[in-house]
């Protein structure tokens, strides 16, 4: 178990994967044919590590936290460092990553195609549809605004 | 969002620094070190006229002493509280997963959280919220840690909770190492088990700690740390 994948176990990362999914409990229970009490354990658990670890990222990056939501999986915060808005996320795929608000420049950053996939694997997650021609900074924009209910 | 034909979005690259930041660090550290050597000298010939007496230094009222009660080796410090923003209902349910147990206890003015962490080392970062969400500045006089049903550490105050704010208080518990065989005694007991025990959580041990002010308000919350016994430590 480490940071990088909120110390959930597999089976923890699965169940918080199918209830973030919306998935019922009762559902969850038989789909992993355990008790309907272990999922609701189990979810609480993930809730309480994920909240940890997307918490103990924003000080070990320094950054001012505004917003914890374990259950979406981000916190948003700010960098008093980089004076800008930062978003940390939460998810199965790329467990967890820092994003910064700024003036970037995706045509010419070495990252493009690593950054794309990225976010493309984090809106799948989160059954969000996105255009497949866009540059990352637009998969961003839309993604991040869906996750966190915030428009700029 | 487009300014100029720059994109200003979200980047997984943190942007540069800024670069007045540069010139404000040189100005500070040329600062500094003329302060540092001017406060030096001056505070060598205060030392020799306070010698024998007992002084202690306060930085901006944050830093709060703390008492060791209890048994076993594990030790705090590093305590302080900050202000960190104003309060209002919106910010409880920001902080909604670990409001939950102490809204329950039907405290509606002073809310208190805490939340242990690391999973490999000798020491844990306790880091709790404080929000007053009264009308009514407080004025915290301790924060008592239990293990068990004893007092086993206390971090005296006081230090003042100003009304319709949110404040962080953050203390190191180092020397974990060894407390640790106990608890992972606990556990393992706990697992052989299978039963619910009051003080583990997810394989962690649980430490209840009161808050609690001179207005006779007091807010309670079971905080975490994780019983490891790694040997790593930034603990002075």
């Amino acid at each position: 178990m480490s940071l990088s994948i909120g110390y959930l176990t597999p089976k923890q990362l699965q169940i918080w994967d199918y209830k973030r999914t919306g998935l019922q409990e009762a559902s969850i229970a038989r789909e992993l044919q355990v008790s309907r009490q272990t999922v609701h354990k189990a979810i609480g658990i993930a809730h309480a590590k994920i909240g940890e670890s997307l918490e103990e990222t924003a000080r070990i990056n320094k950054i001012k936290i505004q917003t914890v939501n374990p259950h979406r999986g981000f916190l948003l915060g700010y960098s008093p460092h980089f004076k800008t808005k930062t978003l940390i996320t939460f998810s199965t795929q790329n467990g967890i990553q820092v994003w910064y608000k700024h003036e970037g420049d995706c045509k010419n950053c070495e990252r493009l195609k690593e950054c794309k996939e990225t976010l493309i694997a984090e809106a799948k997650e989160r059954n969000l549809d996105l255009p497949t021609d866009c540059l990352p900074s637009d998969y961003a924009d839309k993604l991040f605004s869906a996750i966190t209910g915030e428009k700029d | 969002m487009s300014t100029g034909g720059k994109i200003v979005d979200w980047c997984k690259i943190p942007p540069p620094a800024p670069k007045n930041d540069r010139k404000k660090l040189l100005a500070s550290v040329i600062l500094c070190a003329i302060l540092s050597a001017s406060i030096f000298a001056g505070l060598s010939i205060y030392s020799i006229l306070l010698a024998g007496s007992a002084g202690s230094l306060a930085a901006s009222g944050t830093i709060l002493s703390i008492a060791n009660l209890g048994q076993g080796p594990l030790y705090l410090q590093n305590a302080t509280y900050q202000q960190i923003a104003e309060a209002n209902n919106a910010t409880i349910q920001n902080y909604d997963l670990t409001m939950e147990h102490i809204a329950n206890n039907g405290s509606s003015i002073l809310y208190f959280s805490a939340t242990g962490f690391n999973g490999a080392e000798t020491s844990a970062t306790i880091n709790s919220t404080i929000i007053n969400l009264g009308d009514k500045d407080l004025t915290a006089i301790s924060i008592d840690i239990y293990r068990g049903n004893n007092i086993f550490a206390q971090i005296n105050g006081p230090f003042f909770i100003k009304a319709h704010s949110v404040g962080s208080v953050i203390l190191q518990v180092c020397n974990l190492t060894l407390l640790s065989k106990d608890e992972a005694q606990l556990i393992t007991q706990f697992r052989h088990e299978g039963e619910s025990d009051a003080t583990i959580f997810a394989g962690r041990v649980m430490y209840p700690m009161t808050l609690i002010t001179l207005e006779n308000i007091t807010a309670s919350y079971e905080t975490f740390v994780f019983p490891t016994a790694y040997v790593w430590s930034n603990c002075a």
